[in-house]
């Protein structure tokens, strides 16, 4: 209806002295993550949010309750949100049916002045528990039959939807009764969808070791990828982190020491495929195409991380990457065994084993010479789930914030995004990078468990 | 390989010192349509040689794709900028050799794929 959407458009440009309460209802699968992605979209939308008195979430309780100044702050938000499931502009929250209805009826009216105007539906949600039921379902229904709706209900298409959204906590088993109640207006969703759209099921190609999809979405917010960005990824694989980027706007490019994975060619990671071979389409240029990305992607190159071939006066505007620390995919480089006078370029190379502390080390120095200024570096670190861990520091670039994934056994990874703040000096005197040597610890007995 | 690619690219010889541009040579050359993006080569050209991508146009027989300087109102210039994306990405060498200038060490690019790796026993 026009005079909903004018209506719509007049709320979401009108400023607020005070800003308008929202609820985001985040998703639960890495609650690790959901923080430091809500203020990676915070500061690459560049939206202000109002956190003086918010109730932050936590991994009991994915909510967050703000202040921001208009619907089209959120919407802002929500474009590459990841980790949100919705936002409703919050009428009022409360503990009990009572108590969250008396305080949506005394503030809906001046606070949501379309809600008369159009119609409607009303939907539940609930954390902690799959369905509110029926009987609880009836007494809301009971009070919003008081709320002086004047537009009517429309389950298929409304003008508007409402939410009651029940927090009832992680516990097992689920109780009874929620422990806070939010009731409002869906303002719109977060980015959810990008899963199915990356989903590895249906892309082109994949290895061993593709990232998951949210977990690359997590990594583009982080980097801050834009239009106008270049991102690189010095241990491409299969590219998984370079789509999400590219979705964001920004131009990508990677490198990689495994040549029959840039090129398409060897063993498919595809289960039930005949003869074991990938396919024509399963190579990185073919799933930039099939993802309506190819204009975004500037290439990929046989390289060797550890001796990068890149112009440092062409910095980059992130690095995201995955380092292979040597549990699932092997950690190499190329070594010179007999090196001669660069003159006759007598070269004998083999591929040796890395040692992932100077793997690190090496990482940090590169992103601290080739990224511009406040430029960022999103990377994984393997750790162990029982032992305590150093994030690697560096002049340069200063720490932003880290999250932990779970993984099988004692092992763990974790997130690290950094930002470059101090121009590279090769000669300032910095603490080399010390990683636990992972794959040799992680074929050893947990002392942990040799105790019990 | 893309010739903005190449403009990013230096010899990672040891012990070279001069490294840059690298030499190219093409024997394959792929043309190709890509959505045109004023912004995206506007950000880039503070970045970019101008003066590599103009002689390696000549080197590879595209020469007068692009002027010899980037004119002054380059950001407003969308003849300019149209041509600089064509040159920076939409050609595509798909098969051709790298060449360090100073060490002559040459990486082969195969299936539009620059192989960096510093090879056993070159000449």
């Amino acid at each position: 209806s026009l005079s909903l959407s004018s209506l719509l458009y007049a709320m979401s440009q009108q400023p607020s002295p005070t800003g308008n309460t929202y609820v985001f209802f985040f998703a639960q699968s890495h609650p690790d993550f959901i923080w430091p992605d809500f203020q990676a979209c915070v500061s690459a939308c560049g939206v202000e949010v109002d956190l003086d008195t918010a109730q932050l979430p936590t991994p009991t309780s994915p909510f967050l309750v703000c202040n921001l100044k208009n619907d089209e702050a959120v919407l802002n938000l929500l474009t590459r949100c990841v980790c949100c499931r919705f936002c409703l502009q919050l009428w009022g929250s409360g503990a009990t049916i009572d108590a969250v209805m008396d305080n949506a009826q005394t503030l809906v009216s001046w606070k949501d002045p379309f809600y008369s105007a159009s119609s409607f539906k009303f939907n539940f949600a609930c954390f902690g528990r799959r369905s509110c039921g029926k009987e609880r379902k009836a007494a809301y229904f009971k009070r919003l039959e008081k709320f002086p709706f004047e537009g009517k209900v429309q389950l298929e298409n409304p003008d508007v939807e409402y939410y009651i959204l029940e927090d009832y906590g992680l516990h097992k088993p689920a109780k009874d009764e929620p422990e806070r109640i939010y009731v409002g207006r869906l303002v719109g969703h977060g980015r959810r969808d990008l899963l199915d759209f990356f989903s590895l099921k249906t892309r082109n190609m994949v290895g061993n070791t593709s990232m998951d999809p949210e977990l690359s979405c997590y990594m583009a917010n982080l980097a801050q990828a834009k239009p106008g960005m270049v991102i690189f990824d010095p241990f491409v694989g299969t590219g998984s982190l370079l789509f999400p980027c590219a979705y964001f706007g920004a131009h990508v490019l990677g490198s990689d020491i495994d040549w029959p994975v840039l090129h398409g060619k060897g063993k498919t990671s595809r289960a039930n495929v005949q003869d074991k071979k990938r396919g024509s389409h399963e190579n990185i240029p073919a799933t930039f195409a099939q993802y309506n990305l190819s204009h975004r992607f500037l290439g990929v190159f046989l390289a060797d991380a550890s001796v990068p071939a890149w112009r440092p006066t062409f910095p980059f505007d992130a690095i995201v990457t995955d380092p292979p620390y040597g549990i699932r995919e092997g950690v190499k480089k190329i070594v010179p065994t007999k090196f001669k006078s660069c003159e006759s370029g007598l070269h004998y190379a083999r591929s040796e084993q890395y040692d992932i502390s100077v793997a690190y080390d090496d990482l940090l120095q590169f992103a601290a010479k080739h990224l511009r200024m406040h430029g960022r570096l999103v990377y994984w670190l393997p750790i162990l789930q029982d032992e305590d861990f150093k994030t690697p520091n560096h002049p340069s670039l200063q720490f932003i914030s880290q999250s932990v994934q779970f993984l099988s056994g004692r092992l763990a990874r974790c997130l690290i995004t950094m930002e470059k703040v101090a121009e590279f000096q090769p000669e300032a005197p910095r603490q080399k990078v010390e990683i636990t040597n992972i794959r040799e610890k992680f074929f050893q007995p947990s002392t942990k468990g040799a105790q019990e | 390989m893309l010739l903005l690619a190449h403009n990013m690219l230096t010899s990672h010889v040891k012990g070279v010192k001069n490294g840059y541009p690298m030499l190219l040579k093409v024997n394959e050359i792929d043309e190709k349509e890509i959505e045109f993006s004023g912004e995206f080569i506007t950000r880039m050209l503070p970045r970019l040689q101008w003066p590599v991508l103009v002689q390696v146009l000549k080197d590879i027989g595209k020469p007068d794709l692009v002027p010899a300087e980037v004119p002054e109102d380059a950001a407003d210039n969308e003849d300019f900028l149209k041509a600089a994306h064509h040159a920076l990405l939409e050609l595509d060498i798909i098969n051709g050799e790298l060449e360090c200038p100073e060490s002559h060490m040459k990486f082969p690019i195969t299936d539009g794929i620059p192989n960096l790796l510093i090879k056993e026993e070159q000449e």
